[in-house]
């Protein structure tokens, strides 16, 4: 329970971090720190269900400080845990590059899945690609520098906050790539 | 089997929980259409943190900032500072002859009592944080309903419309650029008068569309507010036609804007204090003249 909360927290906090970080660079650039979390809590975790509850409430957080609807990003949140949860069974994700490229390509499938859903709400003239492309790069790409820092120090926190997470640290020792 | 059952358990509450995130999605959508509607309160407390941590998280931001505008960047200003005085001679000199062929057309009055009739409560807001998804165009203020803002008012800076207040909390304020992809603005042509509507895709850019028939529109016009949305005031500059794409067979044209406000360097905006119709310069109300009207900034030495 206590490293579900832990994460929770580090996510808003990186949330309102974000938000001040935006204001000097320029939005594509500015790494999207609660789907990164939600990764964390999908890898780190080891109750998935209190996962599921903490990354829905993650993301309702970022509708609150958004200007998309309510529940958008709550839904994006569970899809992308359910997929972490998913991958973490069957793909080996240690090591930073590992995990950079992991954050990289959830961010590129998180952003495909926002504008589809956002265009459902609001729809906006002109291609997906077109919409998309000019941001997405810069996004997958800081993302994907991020991931390593935010995951490891998302393991210290679960860790610190509960032996039994704990356990699970060795999954994001970045330093031992290659395995 | 148990593993099973938990896998069960987890497609479940994932069910559950984008049920419910499905749920507001559409009361929130439904709520979107009236400017009334108030944030729930779990939702005005997350806004009144986040507004004082993200403060004080960029302070240190805006002093490095700071130093590097007022003392780095300053080399050369000397230069600049004589050419900008020798400028503004010329200027003051035009403005006086301009000012005094309309004082001989006794057109100044009439525009003055215009001016008077324009000016509403406005409320200076710095900017503390931007929105926390980069793909929305939202910002934070850090005025709320404590200081009367209200969600349906109009935001502003010196340089034109910046967007709409979407939500309010005691001390903080979420406004939505004009930006943002949810964002239509009834606007019109400076020079033709030719109305049309303003978008924003989530991008840099705007989009005016206009009806194709009869229009006339060129690059470089100004586009302003038309207050006949009932929403944003009249005159108000949005931006300027930065390119017109060859006019594909159909009825709706569109051009794409240049938006009149730098967004990248939005730190101080002013937030209207009147909204709804109720708003409009051209039938501006008296409702809340007299209580806000020493929140206005202060006039301007010339």
């Amino acid at each position: 329970m206590k490293p579900a909360l832990g994460l929770l927290l580090l996510g808003v906090s990186l949330l309102f971090v974000q938000g001040v970080v935006a204001i000097f660079v320029a939005a594509p650039w500015v790494p999207e720190f609660s789907m990164l979390v939600v990764i964390a809590m999908g890898l780190l975790l080891r109750s998935a269900l209190l996962g599921l509850v903490a990354a829905f409430a993650l993301g309702a957080a970022t509708d609150m400080l958004s200007g998309s609807l309510m529940g958008l990003h709550a839904l994006l949140r569970v899809a992308l845990l359910l997929t972490v949860l998913f991958a973490g069974r069957h793909l080996s994700l240690r090591g930073g590059p590992t995990t950079a490229i992991f954050a990289a390509g959830l961010s590129a499938g998180n952003a495909v899945v926002l504008e589809l859903l956002a265009n459902l709400i609001a729809p906006v003239e002109g291609g997906l690609a077109a919409r998309l492309f000019p941001d997405l790069l810069p996004q997958m790409l800081v993302n994907g520098i991020a991931a390593p820092f935010v995951l490891s120090f998302a393991s210290r926190v679960a860790g610190w906050l509960g032996d039994e997470d704990g356990r699970r640290l060795l999954r994001f020792d970045t330093r031992s790539f290659p395995a | 089997m148990p593993e099973f059952r938990s896998g069960v358990r987890i497609l479940l509450l994932a069910i559950v929980l984008a049920g419910v995130a499905l749920a507001m999605m559409l009361v929130d959508r439904r709520e979107t259409a009236s400017p009334d509607a108030e944030p729930s309160w779990w939702s005005g407390l997350l806004l009144d943190v986040a507004a004082p941590v993200q403060n004080a998280i960029s302070t240190p931001f805006d002093l490095m900032r700071d130093a590097w505008i007022d003392y780095v960047a300053l080399v050369g200003v000397r230069e600049q500072n004589d050419a900008l005085r020798a400028q503004i001679a010329v200027l003051e000199e035009e403005s006086l002859q301009l000012r005094e062929a309309l004082l001989a057309s006794g057109r100044l009055e009439s525009i003055a009592e215009m001016r008077e009739s324009y000016e509403m409560p406005m409320l200076p807001a710095e900017l503390v944080g931007r929105d926390a998804s980069p793909w929305f165009r939202s910002v934070l203020l850090d005025r709320g309903a404590d200081r009367g803002v209200l969600s349906g008012m109009p935001v502003i800076s010196e340089r034109g419309l910046v967007g709409l207040v979407r939500a309010t909390s005691r001390n903080a304020a979420k406004a939505m650029l004009i930006l943002d992809r949810q964002s239509a603005i009834d606007g019109a042509v400076e020079r033709s008068r030719t109305r049309g509507i303003v978008r924003g895709d989530g991008g840099a850019q705007l989009f005016f569309e206009f009806v194709a028939r009869d229009h006339d529109i060129r690059v470089g016009d100004v586009i302003l507010s038309s207050g006949l949305d009932g929403v944003y005031p009249k005159g108000l500059r949005v931006g300027q036609v930065a390119e017109l794409p060859e006019a594909k067979p159909g009825l709706i044209g569109r051009a794409v804007l240049e938006p009149a406000v730098d967004f990248d360097r939005l730190e101080q905006v002013f937030v209207l204090q009147r909204r709804g119709t109720s708003m409009d310069l051209l039938y501006g109300s008296e409702e809340g003249d007299t209580d806000l009207a020493a929140m206005a900034p202060p006039a301007v030495e010339p």
